[in-house]
């Protein structure tokens, strides 16, 4: 099953979770210090986080680091940029329509 | 200064809309009949490089627009809209959705309701596109997380990222 991006950052755990991993990767067990819940816990949180590409895994020796992946984040936030470039590409052609449709008036 | 020829988006986090306000440079028949007349919407409809091709439509409350998205490679997204409310040269309220080639709606994907208002103004016509969304209360999210600022990324990403959401 897919993850929704939005749902997944929507949590403030999993939000603090990200800033945490952030600056530097980290182990669940080293993180889960920082929270007042279970391992288990975060280890879910990680998990769907992971689910939805916002942080990577990366084994070292027997420890497992999670990551931030920066540019999944980014892909989010610019969800509105795009959104308006399709609008002006269509409003482009829609200039050079109505102006077929004054002429055809005439 | 005019706004004219400048698209303007704004959110409103609360509604869980987005906004889309464009003045054209043409009297309001014009804008109009651009909205809403098959051959006219064929020309403009599809952001570049897709075209968009009508085959069936039926302007008028409780009818719908089926038409096709096609990329330059010929990849084709079946999609209509749905007409709600129509008040001549003033407002066209509906609802947008995925579907086959027959206009059977693919219901694994979220149905948009919009808004698009129009209004002329000495020759010119402003007209406002509201869209209401179903995932911005987590855009709120990143715009709190400081990640507001981006690059532009292209069409294909946006289409992958709101078919990830929808999954």
């Amino acid at each position: 099953m897919r993850r929704d991006v939005f749902q997944a950052i929507a949590d403030p755990t999993r939000r603090a979770i990200i800033g945490l991993i952030a600056i530097q990767a980290m182990t669940p067990n080293a993180l889960a210090e920082y929270f007042d819940t279970s391992r288990q816990a975060v280890s879910k949180h990680l998990q769907i986080l992971a689910e939805c590409e916002l942080v990577s895994q990366e084994q070292s020796g027997r420890e497992i680091y999670y990551h931030f992946n920066p540019d999944k984040m980014k892909e989010v936030a610019d969800f509105i940029e795009p959104f308006r470039k399709m609008w002006e590409s269509r409003f482009t052609k829609l200039d050079k329509v109505l102006l077929t449709i004054k002429t055809t008036k005439k | 200064m005019s706004s004219q020829g400048k698209t303007q988006v704004s959110r409103n986090l609360e509604e869980k809309t987005i906004l889309v306000v464009r003045t054209f440079n043409a009297p309001i028949a014009s804008v109009w009949r651009a909205y809403t007349e098959r051959e006219l919407l064929d020309q403009w409809w599809g952001p570049e490089p897709w075209r968009a091709e009508t085959k069936y439509m039926n302007f008028a409350e409780g009818g719908h627009w089926l038409y096709a998205m096609i990329g330059p490679d010929g990849t084709t997204h079946w999609a209509r809209m749905n007409y709600k409310k129509i008040v001549p040269q003033r407002l066209i309220e509906g609802e947008d959705a995925f579907c086959d080639e027959n206009g059977i709606m693919n219901t694994t994907f979220p149905v948009n309701q919009w808004i698009n208002t129009f209004k002329e103004n000495s020759g010119s016509t402003t007209v406002e596109h509201k869209l209401i969304f179903e995932t911005l209360e987590g855009l709120q999210t990143i715009v709190d997380m400081g990640f507001e600022e981006g690059f532009s990324t292209g069409l294909d990403q946006l289409d992958a990222l709101l078919a990830r959401q929808t999954a």
